[in-house]
């Protein structure tokens, strides 16, 4: 193991691994790492992404190391980076997002990954994850759940072009799309009335199956989404895990997928493969129609103009951390599998509130009622408390509710205040700790 | 909170059907062009800050419980919390504003110097006839100086882009359009607009023609979507305020001393959870 990288200072400092199987880009882009980070290191060909990432902590050998995919490029200030030491944590994952090349969007699809070896060794995804979950990603939150997770770092120095062969274009989209999906199928009631748009997970589809058409491959990422959406939706009873099986993406391609479009005028300079333009845009619309059909989505035709127009407007904002930022500042103020921070916690929770976050609101009012601030005050307290009940807080009402009830002296405009807050938490369905059922978050 | 000062609605002429419920049910509403009667009101109120919500403006509920920060309370600024063109599904300059009692006194400067908080107010909808769409199109477009930026060029290009599909769109856009092509008083170039009212088929001819004009004369990029198009390109625009507003808050805040300072970090953090990579402090 290697002592030096028990704690970092930037992220120059950390071992990186480079993780390529089947592009034929690879090489280039590993020199161009290289040229960057000249220690790189590289796994190549390793079957299975769960093998391919403890094939990298292994090549590591360090307590910390970074993954980079073989579609992806760093931006020289990368390793400038500081460590933020107080998430240096074994059981937090620390992504940097991605800005796809294709659709502009900004993601963990293709990020840069700081990893604690411990938590990469204890994964159990992919083609290694138990036979009765569906795993299409690296599923951190089942390692220790409520405790282990990804945690989003601000800043964006990382590029991502998945589209450099037709084969790898369609391959990205199908994927993402079954993953998004997927994803979209374990979104509970609460994810979506609380999402700032209409879904999230639809908008980020729709950019999937629509946007690209202004770069060499692009068309074929959305013919891949599109083709994954129509699958989900055409064969219930299809694995979405098949996607795992990069083979088996291989055989579908050249036996299903090539042959539909037949050759043409456009041809790959890596592949050396042909294919018809304007069949694959007979396709693609075809595929839109029927999606169209039989589902809600939405999937206009956009010419390449407009696309570069809709990219370079750099509208698509990443999704919306707020209810992780939260969440992980629970994790610091109960001490989950980390030290108790309130400091962190608190500085969660501030940032979460400017994005308007109700719970996040609630809980910094919940420091100042229990004392657990400097300068913790009732007054402030319960002004949080106000506002996220304005915002609609579940938890806000039976909290500012106990708080005033530990006042002896309450006066009986008080005592009615406290009764209409219990009724409201009520009909809000959050009577307090062990007073009822509580919704989940 | 927002709501516990005492709230102004400007309404424009024509207006007074279109007012919606949206937050601030109890707002005041007064004439848009009697500022004389908004500083008695504000005199009369004797406090230290007025909310005034622009016309064509329907605040959402939640922006009544935003707590100004005391910094931002004290700063004499007027304080604007921008609206989403329903037109456009972009953030405009209207919206919602806090603003300093003692600013009524003088009209011309009521509402500058001002911050811009990256918080979106709610939806501006000034699309109720061909012409008060056109109208306001061209003077929103009008008003604001070509950027430089290529982001922001962009983002340019596609406010005169968008809205075929909503009511009186198309005269939004050729608004829009007009505006980028020529110097004109606004009812010049609606004289030129007016004859289609009475041939629809048209508009979006013209409009498709005005945007390959401005194309060729200013190199912006701008596109005459259709209604599936554009349905579409505002279904992917969040409902945040752009990342040219937060870094603009960032930077207004860090003005304003050191607590000034303190909360521009604190925006610069949630900024770049939003804008990743777009925001620095």
């Amino acid at each position: 193991m290697n002592a030096a990288s028990a704690c970092p200072g930037r992220l120059a400092d950390v071992p990186i691994v480079f993780m390529s199987y089947d592009e034929p880009w690879a090489d280039e882009t590993f020199d161009d790492l290289r040229k960057l980070r000249p220690d790189a290191l590289r796994v190549h060909g390793v079957k299975g992404l769960d093998a391919c990432h403890k094939a990298a902590a292994e090549v590591a050998d360090a307590d910390w190391f970074l993954t980079v995919d073989a579609d992806t490029t760093l931006d020289p200030a990368t390793f400038d980076v500081k460590l933020p030491e107080r998430l240096m944590h074994p059981v937090f994952r620390l992504d940097w997002l991605s800005r796809n090349a294709v659709n502009g969007l900004v993601s963990g699809n293709g990020c840069l990954k700081l990893w604690p070896r411990t938590l990469a060794m204890a994964m159990r995804s992919h083609e290694a994850a138990p036979k009765a979950r569906v795993s299409l990603d690296a599923d951190l939150g089942t390692i220790r759940p409520g405790i282990t997770r990804q945690v989003v770092m601000p800043g964006c120095y990382v590029s991502s072009d998945p589209a450099r062969t037709p084969f790898h274009a369609f391959r990205a989209g199908f994927r993402e799309a079954v993953f998004l999906t997927n994803l979209k199928d374990t979104e509970t009631i609460a994810d979506q009335i609380d999402s700032t748009s209409a879904s999230p997970l639809d908008a980020i589809l729709s950019v999937w199956c629509t946007i690209g058409a202004h770069t060499p491959n692009g068309t074929w990422m959305m013919y891949g989404a599109r083709m994954g959406l129509w699958s989900h939706l055409a064969w219930p009873s299809w694995d979405p895990r098949e996607v795992n099986d990069y083979d088996r993406m291989l055989r579908f391609w050249t036996h299903t997928i090539l042959p539909r479009i037949g050759a043409g005028g456009n041809r790959c300079r890596y592949s050396g493969i042909r294919w018809d333009a304007a069949r694959l845009n007979d396709e693609i619309n075809c595929l839109a129609d029927r999606l169209e059909k039989h589902t809600d989505s939405y999937l206009p035709y956009f010419n390449a103009d407009v696309s570069r127009l809709i990219v370079e407007s750099g509208l698509l904002a990443a999704a919306n951390q707020a209810p992780a930022l939260d969440a992980i500042g629970r994790v610091f103020q109960k001490g989950r599998g980390v030290p108790i921070d309130i400091t962190a916690a608190q500085e969660l929770y501030e940032t979460a509130a400017v994005i308007g976050r109700p719970s996040a609101f609630a809980n910094l009012a919940r420091l100042h009622d229990l004392g657990l601030i400097e300068k913790a005050d009732c007054a402030t307290a319960e002004h949080l408390y106000k506002v996220a009940i304005k915002l609609g807080s579940p938890h806000a009402p039976s909290h500012l509710a106990e708080m005033l009830e530990a006042d002896p002296d309450r006066s009986l405009t008080e005592r009615r205040k406290i009764n209409c807050l219990r009724d409201l938490a009520a009909e809000r369905g959050f009577a307090g700790p062990g007073k009822g059922k509580e919704p989940r978050l | 909170m927002l709501c516990e000062y005492p709230v102004l609605r400007l309404l424009a002429s024509g207006q007074e059907k279109q007012v919606d419920a949206g937050g601030f049910v109890d707002a005041l509403p007064l004439p848009a062009d009697a500022p004389d009667v908004w500083a008695k009101v504000a005199k009369e109120s004797g406090e230290e800050n007025i909310v005034v919500i622009d016309s064509h403006v329907t605040p959402s509920p939640a922006l009544e419980a935003y707590c100004p920060e005391p910094i931002l309370s004290a700063s004499s600024l007027c304080l604007l919390f921008p609206a989403r063109s329903v037109v456009t599904g972009l953030v405009v300059s209207r919206g919602v504003r806090l603003v300093p009692s003692n600013r009524f006194d003088g009209i011309e400067t009521l509402f500058s110097p001002s911050l811009t908080l990256p918080h979106v107010a709610g939806s501006f909808a000034a699309n109720y006839t061909p012409q008060r769409a056109f109208r306001t199109a061209y003077l929103l477009t009008a008003d604001r100086p070509v950027p430089t930026n290529p982001l922001a060029r962009h983002r340019f290009a596609l406010s005169a882009s968008l809205g075929s599909e909503a009511l009186n769109g198309p005269w939004w856009m050729l608004g829009a359009l007009y505006a980028l092509l020529d110097q004109n008083p606004v009812e010049v170039a609606w004289a030129k607009c007016a004859p289609l009212l009475a041939d629809p088929s048209g508009l979006s001819r013209r409009s498709r023609e005005l945007a390959r004009k401005v194309r060729l004369a200013t190199d912006l990029p701008v596109q005459a979507m259709d209604q599936r198009q554009s349905r579409a390109v505002k279904a992917l625009i969040p409902n945040i305020a752009p990342a040219d507003y937060w870094q603009g808050f960032v930077e207004g805040c860090a003005d304003l001393g050191a607590d000034g300072k303190t909360l521009a970090v604190r925006y610069a953090l949630a900024g770049a959870a939003v804008w990743p990579g777009e925001i620095s402090a």
